[in-house]
Order: C-alpha cells, then structure tokens, then sequence
C-alpha cells in the first residue's frame, strides 16, 4: 500500500465532517438507484477495512473505519427513498448527516392517514385501544380491540391489533 | 511470519476446526482423529470435565451430566421462548441467572452458557495446537448463524476470549461457506446459500467477483431446523404406540429421550434408504417394529421443507433478485442430506446446488480461508461486504420502537440521533436498544439499557445529546453518546443486559474447568 494513499485517507478522515452524503459517494442528488450503489462499491473497494490485513497502523485503521462507517451510512440511507427524502429535506438545512429521528416524523405522519377502519365507531375504540396499549393496560385495550370489531368483524387491521395484544 | 489463524466453526451439534497452510485450507482432525467434535461438554460425577464425542458419546449415561446443543441457549434470556422449550427437551437443569441470563446447573456450580462455549473452543484450540506443533495459536474466526443478534454474538466473543482465544473476526456461517467455494475469483456471480441446520435455519444471497464479496440480503428462521424434523417423526411415532398401548411414550420423559434418539437415527438412515425398520419394544413396552418409508417422511416434513422455501422467497425479494438471476447454490448444513429438501432446492432454483466441500465442514474452511486474509501483513485479497440481519431499535414511549438501523444495511456502519432533554435539570438520559422486526418492543431482542450522563444541566430542552449507534465488522451493537454543549462523552451505565462485563469474562477465563484428555 502507497504513502500516498495513506497520505489520502487521513485527509479524507479529517474532512469527513464537511462532506455531504452525495459529495462523500461522489454522486449528484438524482442519482438512480444503480448509480447508488456503483458509487458504494466503488468507494467500498477503496475504503474497506479489510484492505488493511494485519497492517500495523492504529492511525490508519481508524482513519479507514471512520470513513468505511460514513460510507455505509450514506448508502443505506441513499437506497432507501423514505430515507432519502428525509436527507434531503435536511440536507437543505445544512444538515450533513442524517438524524433517524426525522425519519420517523415523517413516518409517523405517513402512518396517521393510513389508520385501520371505515366505521367512525370502529376507528374511535381503535384508537382508544392503542391508547390503553400505549398506557401498558392490556385488558382495557383487549376489550376495545373487540369492540371496534364489534362494529367491523373483518378489518384485518383491528385484527391483527387483537392478535398482537392476546400474543402479549 | 505471523501465527496462523484458525477458523472455528462453533455448531449446535458439531463443530469444526481449520487452518489455512500455504495457501491450502486444511481441516483438523481432533484427539480421536475425527473431523468434527461434538458441541458437547459432560461434568463427571468424580469431578473431571468430557468434551467433543466423549462426551456424546456418554450421554445416554449421564443425560443430566451432558450440556448438548447449548449454542440455542446462547446469549438469550431464561425468559425467552427457546429456552423454555429447551428446558422442556433436555435433561441438564437450566436456571436464571441475576439478569435474566441462562446458567447449566452441575452439582454446585451454575455455569453461564459462555463457558460452555469456552470448553469446546478450547478443546478445538488444543487440536489445533497439537497438529500444527505449536503454543502459539491464540488468533481466531468464529462463525455463527448470520440470524445471530448482538448478545448472542457478544456471547460467542466473549467465549473465545473466556477460551483464552483473540476474536479476529465473528464471521457470518453463509459468508464462510461462500468463500470456502471460492466464487470470488471469477467474474461477478450471484449466489444463494441455503443452510438448513439442526436449529436453525437461513438462506443468503450474495454477489461475489474480482476480490469483493457482497452480501446483498439475509434472512431466516431460528425455529426451523433438523430438530423439528425429529419431532414430526417423534410424534408420529408416539401416535403409532398410543393407538396400539393407550399410553402416549411423550408423557415420560426416559421414553421420549429415546423416541428422540430413534427418531434422529431413522431420519439419518432415510437419507440413504427408502425405508427404515424401527424397533419400537423399549418405548411401547411390547414387541412393536413400525417401517417408516422416505415417502411417508416426506409428507411429515413437507411444512418444514415449505417454511424455508417460503423464506428463500422473501429473502430474494429483499435482495432485489429472483431466481433466475442466480448462478450458483451452495448448501450448508446437515439437514441438506435430506433428499426431499434437495429436491425442493432444486426446483425452486431450477438448478443442481454445489456440494462439492463436505456441508459439515464448509464453514469452517470458509472461516480459516477469511481468517488467512485477515492475517495477511501486506493487504488482503478478499473484501467483505456483510450486513446486518436485524433491524436496529431504539424504545420510544410506552412500548413502541423506531428503528434507528434497518436490516440489510451494510456493516459497519453507524448512526447518530439527537435527543433534547425533557425535564429542567435532567442528569441522565436513558435509552433502550433492540433488535428485531417489530414496531412492539416485546417483539424484539433487548440489547441493553443505557444511561447516558451527567449532562449540563439546564431547563428541559436546552440540552442536546447526541447519541451514535454503531454497528462492527463482527455485528455488534455500540451505543455512545455526546453532549452537544460540551462536547464531551457521556459516559453509559449499562443497566439492563444479559451480557457478561470484562471483568466477569476475566474472572471466567481464570476459573474455567480443566478438560480430561
Ligand atoms: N445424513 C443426514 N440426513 C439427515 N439429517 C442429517 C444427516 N446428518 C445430519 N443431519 C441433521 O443435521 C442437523 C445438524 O446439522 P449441522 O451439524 O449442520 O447443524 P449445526 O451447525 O450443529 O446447527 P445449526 O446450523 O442450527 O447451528 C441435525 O438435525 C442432524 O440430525
């Protein structure tokens, strides 16, 4: 293994914070799923801890993980549109990494308006089962489950509510 | 010129052990010049310690003395469904450890499952030892299911170390069978490997070509596994006496271990033969032969056979592949002797599965070939690209989780999540980590429950923590955490976990139980 590329992989180590997802895989915002993950293996081939063998360079070993772990991150966040689209939302704030707690924003709103039931009393003890779940009280939630399915016997997911509450 | 690096297979029924030597792995026989070791450890009554195929061997004797198939108790909790079924199905006393972690319980002392290991990696160790005529073997790559989760792999680490073995590498079983083939030498293939074991059962596929090994999906079943198929013949077997005595032999528990044993034997021979004649006097208590035929077998263990296939499935789909798409299929496993589960293979596959290295012994060669390359002062050939087979949690509140790592992401890797403290003054801040599929955190693994602390204190919200999990090169989960004023590292307590702490790994490794040879 080179100077050089010793002399390379520190420097990219200590820019590493500076470097956005798609600067750190060298692509461009539309890049398409293929593209993506060439960019990853591409850069895998360079980073990889692995290439390093038994070296005897502590330095240089962590220089090489900490980049190897940058690199995961931005690819398994790129390959992922839900992901995806949360990063770039964040990216225009100038947020560099993606925090997993914006996923779940998100995915929670996406969440709420896929909600289970069509019957207006169906859906209120549904709620109000998950509520009792939420509060850790098993037989109040168990008896909403049913009664939402009082109202609608086949929704599957009222049902998997009551399987999921009866499995414990 | 560094000592040689050994690749372990650590099995539920046996384990095996090899060493690459000028570029050629070899697999080392044991003491007995035996290939593979029984995963097996007996406590003598006169206090000496059995390991390996003495120790099986001696089972019918001591069945409370054995400890077999611990690899299934591994790093779980005594709370946990497989070690209630275990505690059901084997004959040594299982008990509960201060937090929830499974002892073996021999006379006055409650081993954890952690040396158990350790007594079979350092029989493994010895043989290794004595065939390379050298001390100096500490290095080593053990592989374990890819379905492994954190604790269970931190368990295996620990055990090596409790072996007095260096963990280079905890190795994922499919990845060590596809190098042992060796795909990676020529162009960019894609491969499945369907490992069908005694407990367990996964399929992986993975992309190899020109020095890189990828991992593109993994999935799998920790309930299926040559086991059940002893059982369905159990079962059937027990329906056959019940109809003819009006006692069920399940009921007691010297006639089932037999039934057990008869039925492992049977399914063993009906891969060779298409029937097998069953003597069942000492069970049924009268003179009774039943004749088991492959065709009757194979409709008992259709479901087994449909459930992995059913897996298969998913597990392509998860890799954005299908089967057309794949070129090779290596299997791994015992259970893959099966012939109705090679011809489930195949039509699934629509081509013939390699078998050209023995399936007992493929991981283990796969392991010692990785461990090779690792050792390697100048670069390593071969570059792994494995990943994460469970999705990495965090607990939110009441008993909700929001997954903070999804499964298939490429390790290592890691992630950050900021928190906000939410009282005025707040000292600590606490977070539970799981892995698992489920959105419920009943439904998943706990992994640990971490303190993080003592913060800046400030009104609630002022204060920002940011918290960094992190996946190794081995699978196992690191959580650290920062205060963002400060910048400094605030230290975790961990409050909550099944794992052994350095110093009881220490304390472990001093006390181990010498084994007689
Ligand atoms: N010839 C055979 N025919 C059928 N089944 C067999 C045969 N030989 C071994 N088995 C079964 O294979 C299983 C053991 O397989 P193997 O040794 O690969 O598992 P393991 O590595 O110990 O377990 P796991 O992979 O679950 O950790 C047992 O259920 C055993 O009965």
């Amino acid at each position: 293994m080179s100077a050089d590329w010793r002399t390379a992989v520190l420097r990219v180590a200590q820019r590493l914070d500076q470097l956005n997802y798609f600067q750190l895989l060298n692509l461009k915002q539309d890049a398409s799923g293929t593209e993506i993950r060439g960019g990853f293996r591409r850069l895998a081939q360079h980073y990889h801890p692995d290439r390093l063998g038994g070296m005897d360079d502590p330095e240089l070993h962590q220089a090489v993980s900490a980049i190897y772990r940058r690199i995961t991150e931005a690819y398994s966040t790129l390959r992922n549109p839900i992901t995806k689209a949360a990063y770039i939302e964040g990216l225009e704030g100038g947020e560099l990494r993606l925090d997993t707690g914006k996923v779940r924003s998100r995915s929670l709103a996406r969440k709420k308006a896929e909600e289970p039931g069509k019957t207006e009393a169906g859906k209120r003890h549904y709620q109000a089962a998950l509520a009792a779940l939420e509060k850790g009280d098993l037989r109040a939630a168990k008896s909403e489950i049913r009664s939402a399915l009082l109202f609608e016997r086949d929704e599957p997911g009222f049902q998997a509510l009551l399987k999921r509450i009866e499995s414990g | 010129m560094s000592p040689p690096v050994l690749g372990i297979d650590l099995g539920t029924s046996n384990s095996v052990v090899s060493v690459v030597e000028a570029n050629r792995p070899t697999v080392i026989a044991n003491q007995d010049g035996e290939l593979t070791t029984a995963s097996c450890v007996a406590f003598l009554p006169n206090g000496s310690v059995l390991v390996g195929n003495p120790a099986r061997a001696g089972i019918g004797q001591r069945p409370e003395r054995t400890v077999r198939s611990s690899k299934r108790l591994v790093g779980r909790t005594s709370s946990s469904a497989e070690v209630q079924k275990a505690q059901e199905e084997m004959s040594f006393n299982i008990l509960s450890g201060a937090h929830g972690d499974v002892r073996v319980q021999i006379d006055q002392r409650a081993y954890r499952l952690e040396e158990i290991a350790a007594m079979i990696l350092r029989e493994l160790a010895h043989s290794a030892a004595s065939y390379l005529g050298t001390t100096s073997v500490t290095k080593a790559v053990i592989t374990v299911p890819a379905y492994f989760n954190d604790n269970q792999r931190e368990a295996t680490r620990n055990a090596a170390m409790i072996a007095g073995l260096e963990p280079l590498r905890i190795l994922n079983e499919p990845t060590a069978a596809a190098l042992a083939y060796g795909y990676g030498d020529q162009e960019a293939k894609r491969v499945a490997v369907y490992d069908f074991g005694g407990g367990t059962f996964d399929l992986s596929v993975l992309e190899m070509g020109a020095g890189v090994l990828e991992v593109l999906a993994t999935g799998g079943d920790t309930y299926l596994g040559g086991d059940d198929m002893d059982g369905v013949i159990v079962d059937d077997l027990a329906e056959k006496i019940l109809n003819k005595t009006g006692r069920d032999p399940r009921q007691d528990p010297a006639a089932r271990a037999v039934l057990w044993d008869l039925a492992e034997t049977s399914k063993r021979e009906l891969s060779e033969h298409d029937t097998v004649e069953i003597d069942l006097e000492v069970v049924a208590g009268i003179p009774m032969v039943y004749g088991l035929t492959r065709n009757r077998f194979d409709q008992l263990i259709e479901p087994l056979i449909q459930r992995s296939i059913e897996i298969c499935d998913s597990v392509l789909k998860e890799a954005k592949t299908g089967t057309h798409l794949i070129d090779g299929v290596v299997l791994v496993g015992g259970s893959t002797r099966v012939p109705a589960v090679r011809e489930a293979v195949r039509r699934f596959f629509r081509r013939e599965p390699d078998t050209g290295i023995d399936p007992d012994l493929v991981v283990s060669v796969g392991a010692a070939i990785y461990g090779a390359s690792l050792n390697d002062q100048s670069q390593a050939q071969q570059i792994l690209l494995d990943v994460t087979p469970l999705t990495l949690r965090l607990g939110t509140v009441q008993r909700f989780t929001e997954a903070i790592i999804e499964k298939n992401a490429p390790i290592p890797t890691e992630r950050t999540r900021t928190f906000v403290t939410s009282r005025d003054h707040q000292e600590f801040v606490a977070i539970r980590v799981f892995q698992g599929e489920s959105d419920l955190q009943a439904d998943n693994t706990l992994l640990g429950e971490f303190a993080f602390g003592p913060l800046t204190l400030a009104p609630r919200g002022q204060v920002e923590i940011d918290v960094t999990f992190e996946i190794d090169p081995n699978g196992l989960v690191r959580v650290t955490a920062t205060d963002c004023q400060t910048g400094r590292a605030a230290s975790a307590n961990v409050r909550l976990s099944v794992k052994m702490n350095d110093q009881s790994v220490a304390e472990a490794s001093a006390s181990l139980p010498g084994t007689a040879r």
